[in-house]
């Protein structure tokens, strides 16, 4: 079966401001793919026209090579978590899995399987109104697993968690991933992400911004930047310079250096007889390398752009 | 649809609101009926002309505001939690979800409605009795004799038809509060005309509001006797009921339409 997710030239507009804008993406499976972008991006809109939620202005939305409304029994190929607030308060988690289940032709006793699954075997008859936050995330995981679905489709699913909630949802995606799943999972924090998704897709003011691995933003984020102290700085610098880098003066001791590997920059010194008293290669962290790409792309910054805008 | 009918069938189980509401429906139908016949007297001796069906029926009045709410309930509960998302990415046909909520609604709705109905109907005659109206004005009346069952039977569907009313009110309105709030009034509100406005409005408002319903409990020539004095009938009962059902079929459609047409 097709398990990839695909949209080509999507459009969704609410009122004059365009939720999603001309964006085509296209989801492997076997890996965690993150959706990323700052709160309004557009990210919750995407995910309803996937879903057959919204309907869109222009292009398709495809999950398993077709659009979701014609899927058959819908809950057993793709599944989904959107909203963990939405449950009934009187009705336990076991019951709300067991109604969705019924509609699915899912065998009921898949309701008491997903709640183990997800370790909630103890809280399955509470009432969905005494559950924290972090119970309900777990509960509609477990609608999503329901029908053993190869695509998972998950909004926002580490909201509201604890670290330790965190730490379980993460390991649980990667454990889905490695089974073989396409699993599309949004965040507006690049850092719930990090050690969770394979792959990135960024979207911003409804706009793909960059479909990339992990390591290849960071990479182009970081470029190579070597810090380097020593005692003769304006000799380094002269060295360093002539050898085609680009150096900028950090302080009395301090230099910036661009565009040259650390190695090659120690080697040189090093044949300069230019003592050296520190040599730091750095790295941009995923979340500077993210605020890099959204820079100018927030949707929310003061002034910027009027309101009415959906959730990301 | 065998799978949504099931499906909608256990959310109407566990969704307590719902529950308490139905639950609220058959007292009130009961208890309000009995109410109202402890404190009915008459002197008459010959020649009567109240409505013993109709009196022995009167619940209704209360029992409707709750029955709104069951209706309601039924589906603001999801537009109120986001759950309506979950139902339609289980089953993506609106359609099938609003008709099969609907045969739910029904399905418990009738039943109940027609124990109730037949509860006061049975509850309620002692209670007239005692209050004098016996023979040769008022002879005993049974559930067999003419008309009777068709009140009762009637009285059941009416409740039935507010309850879907209620049901596509809800779906047009998508919040519970403006929803129930609506269906009271559109039932209750003609009542609150009948006697302010000339007899001419007041026949017409008993024929084309939700009110038309209450034609079927009629046993007499005279609509809601105990309420309104007027003599004849505006509208047949069958008709009357009818047009409450119309009424229903006619906001589920709306409903419907506006289901499909808006993002969930």
């Amino acid at each position: 079966m097709d398990v990839t997710i695909e949209t080509n030239g999507l459009t969704k507009r609410f009122g004059r401001t365009l939720a999603v804008d001309d964006l085509s993406l296209a989801i492997r499976a076997g890996r965690v793919t993150g959706f990323v972008g700052p709160n309004g991006a557009g990210k919750t809109t995407t995910m309803q026209l996937l879903l057959g939620l919204a309907r869109s202005d222009a292009g398709e939305a495809l999950v398993a090579g077709r659009r979701y409304v014609s899927i058959e029994r819908p809950l057993t190929v793709v599944g989904s978590l959107l909203d963990a607030g939405a449950l009934h308060p009187s009705r336990s988690a076991r019951n709300h899995l067991r109604w969705l289940a019924r509609s699915n032709r899912i065998p009921v006793d898949r309701a008491d399987r997903v709640l183990q699954l997800v370790g909630l075997s103890g809280a399955r008859r509470r009432r969905a109104r005494t559950l924290s936050l972090g119970m309900r995330q777990r509960v509609g995981v477990a609608a999503a697993l329901l029908g053993d679905p190869p695509i998972l489709i998950l909004d926002e699913p580490t909201i509201g968690l604890d670290p330790e909630g965190i730490q379980w949802m993460r390991e649980t995606l990667r454990a889905l991933a490695a089974e073989g799943r396409t699993v599309f999972v949004s965040s507006h924090l690049m850092s719930e992400l990090e050690g969770t998704a394979d792959h990135l897709i960024v979207i911003g003011r409804g706009r793909l911004l960059a479909d990339l691995s992990v390591a290849e933003l960071i990479a182009a984020a970081s470029g190579d930047r070597v810090e380097v102290q020593t005692q003769d700085a304006p000799t380094a610098m002269t060295v360093l310079a002539n050898a085609g880098a680009t150096v900028i003066s950090n302080g009395r001791d301090r230099v910036a250096v661009e565009g040259m590997p650390a190695a090659q920059v120690a080697e040189l010194l090093a044949s300069q007889r230019i003592p050296l008293d520190g040599l730091v290669s750095t790295r941009a962290t995923l979340e500077e390398a993210y605020f890099q790409l959204t820079r100018g792309a927030a949707e929310h910054v003061a002034g910027a752009f009027p309101d009415g805008s959906p959730r990301s | 649809m065998t799978a949504t009918l099931r499906s909608e069938w256990l959310k109407l189980r566990t969704q307590r609101g719902t529950i308490v509401a139905l639950a609220t429906m058959c007292v009130l139908m009961v208890g309000m009926t009995a109410f109202f016949a402890s404190e009915s007297e008459t002197n008459a001796v010959l020649g009567g002309d109240d409505d013993l069906v109709q009196m022995a029926l009167t619940g209704i009045v209360f029992a409707e505001i709750a029955v709104v709410v069951a209706g309601a309930s039924l589906i603001t509960g999801e537009f109120g939690t986001g759950m309506i998302r979950t139902t339609f990415t289980a089953t993506q046909s609106r359609l099938r979800v609003l008709a099969a909520k609907a045969a739910m609604l029904f399905l418990v709705t009738f039943p109940l409605g027609l124990i109730t109905s037949v509860g006061s109907f049975l509850v309620a005659q002692p209670l007239l009795r005692d209050g004098g109206y016996v023979a040769p004005a008022y002879p005993p009346v049974s559930l067999t004799d003419p008309g009777v069952p068709r009140a009762v039977v009637g009285t059941a569907l009416l409740l039935t038809a507010y309850a879907l009313l209620a049901l596509g009110i809800a779906t047009i309105v998508r919040h519970s509060g403006a929803a129930i709030a609506i269906g009271v009034g559109l039932i209750f509100v003609p009542f609150l005309f009948l006697g302010v406005f000339p007899e001419r409005i007041a026949r017409r408002i008993e024929q084309v509001t939700p009110l038309a319903g209450m034609a079927i409990q009629s046993t007499t020539d005279r609509m809601l006797a105990p309420f309104d004095g007027r003599a004849g009938m505006p509208i047949g009962p069958w008709e009357g009921l009818g047009v409450a059902f119309a009424w229903a079929l006619g906001a589920l459609a709306l409903g419907y339409a506006l289901l499909r047409a808006r993002d969930a």
